[in-house]
């Protein structure tokens, strides 16, 4: 039963993240939706931008019975589009806010790229790998 | 292995990479002798320390000295080594992220084409001193192992780095690996002629000093211009 709220949940909430994630979600056999993660917006970006396996993250939680939580706000409009606290940190600390967020939880969780492993997420344009 | 390789076994590299090279420049000074040497080193402050600076200064400038100008070659290739190796480090934009994010320490980072400018540069400058040391009649006599050991041992950070940029495949093996060699540089660097990275400074301040003191190097322009 609550697998299968939470799959009903995070099924919803993928529709709040494609208004700002999004474009490209190309879906590859067994591979998971991937997303192109477009907040924060960065001017001149020097990286590629961050390709995010959703449902990958979705199964993982699921697994460890955790719920959407860990990534979202539960606020009383739903989940929070973005990724906790991020739209909360000012401009220049966003992305510093989303490397912290993303690799403490993979160092905790002992899965996942660390921080020094940039071009694991940085990998608009080598999305084969990011479907990994 | 990702988060040990980066994490525990990075600290701990740079905990030898800066004691040990601290403990070579304690022992460069405690090794100096003045009565062997016949220098002066606790007098004449008011020459010698500008004379050690001016020294230091004047061999970190290309051409700056004769000793540059007189092997234009080993000059350019050292030059083109020596400005990745000692820049690439610190403000590479990797780098500067993963500092800030452990440390706070916030850096400037290089726009990528320069830093892939100097990364190319670096390797570049690696490949022509391994070509000299195998060219040069001179270099063939003093030749060790140790020297090619410390040249591939330099050149492997800048390389595994570089293909883990280019990012054709296999990146995470190839960060991996860069992380690895980078720590093995890192490890080695007090126990290998790399210990340069300080004792250049020491000897060159030591010979500045020297010419300052004892030569009449004050009498040319604040130091001898050697």
């Amino acid at each position: 039963m609550l697998t299968i709220t939470l799959r009903n949940a995070c099924l919803c909430c993928c529709g709040f993240l494609l208004v700002t994630f999004v474009l490209a979600s190309p879906r590859i056999a067994a591979g998971g939706e991937c997303l192109v993660v477009k907040h924060p917006a960065v001017d001149n970006p020097t990286m590629p931008a961050v390709i995010f396996n959703h449902d990958k993250h979705v199964a993982y939680v699921e697994k460890h019975e955790s719920d959407c939580s860990r990534c979202h706000r539960v606020t009383s409009e739903g989940l929070s589009v973005a990724v906790l606290d991020v739209r909360l940190q000012k401009a220049d600390g966003q992305v510093p806010y989303l490397h912290a967020t993303c690799t403490d939880c993979h160092r905790a969780a002992g899965r996942g790229p660390s921080l020094v492993a940039c071009r694991s997420c940085h990998a608009q344009g080598n999305i084969l790998r990011a479907m990994k | 292995m990702m988060q040990t390789l980066a994490g525990p076994c990075f600290v701990a590299s740079l905990i030898i990479f800066f004691v040990g090279l601290l403990v070579r420049a304690i022992w460069y000074v405690r090794g100096l002798d003045w009565r062997l040497e016949r220098v002066a080193y606790g007098w004449h402050k008011e020459r010698s320390i500008p004379g050690a600076l001016v020294s230091i200064g004047k061999w970190l400038i290309p051409g700056g000295t004769a000793g540059w100008r007189s092997q234009p070659v080993a000059m350019v290739a050292f030059f083109l080594l020596h400005f990745g190796a000692v820049l690439l480090p610190l403000f590479l934009l990797g780098h500067t992220v993963v500092l800030e994010q452990t440390t706070g320490i916030a850096l400037p980072s290089f726009p990528t084409a320069l830093a892939d400018a100097l990364c190319v540069a670096s390797i570049a400058g690696l490949i022509l001193l391994a070509v000299r040391r195998f060219t040069s009649p001179v270099l063939r006599q003093l030749n060790s192992w140790q020297d090619w050991f410390v040249l591939i041992l330099t050149f492997l950070p800048f390389f595994t780095g570089f293909m883990a940029r280019l990012d054709v495949g296999a990146y995470d093996t190839w960060i991996a690996l860069h992380v690895f060699t980078g720590e093995l540089f890192l490890v080695l660097a007090p126990f290998t002629k790399l210990s340069h990275i300080v004792l250049f400074f020491m000897s060159r301040a030591q010979l500045g000093m020297d010419f300052a003191i004892k030569r009449g190097g004050d009498t040319r322009g604040g130091a001898y211009p050697w």
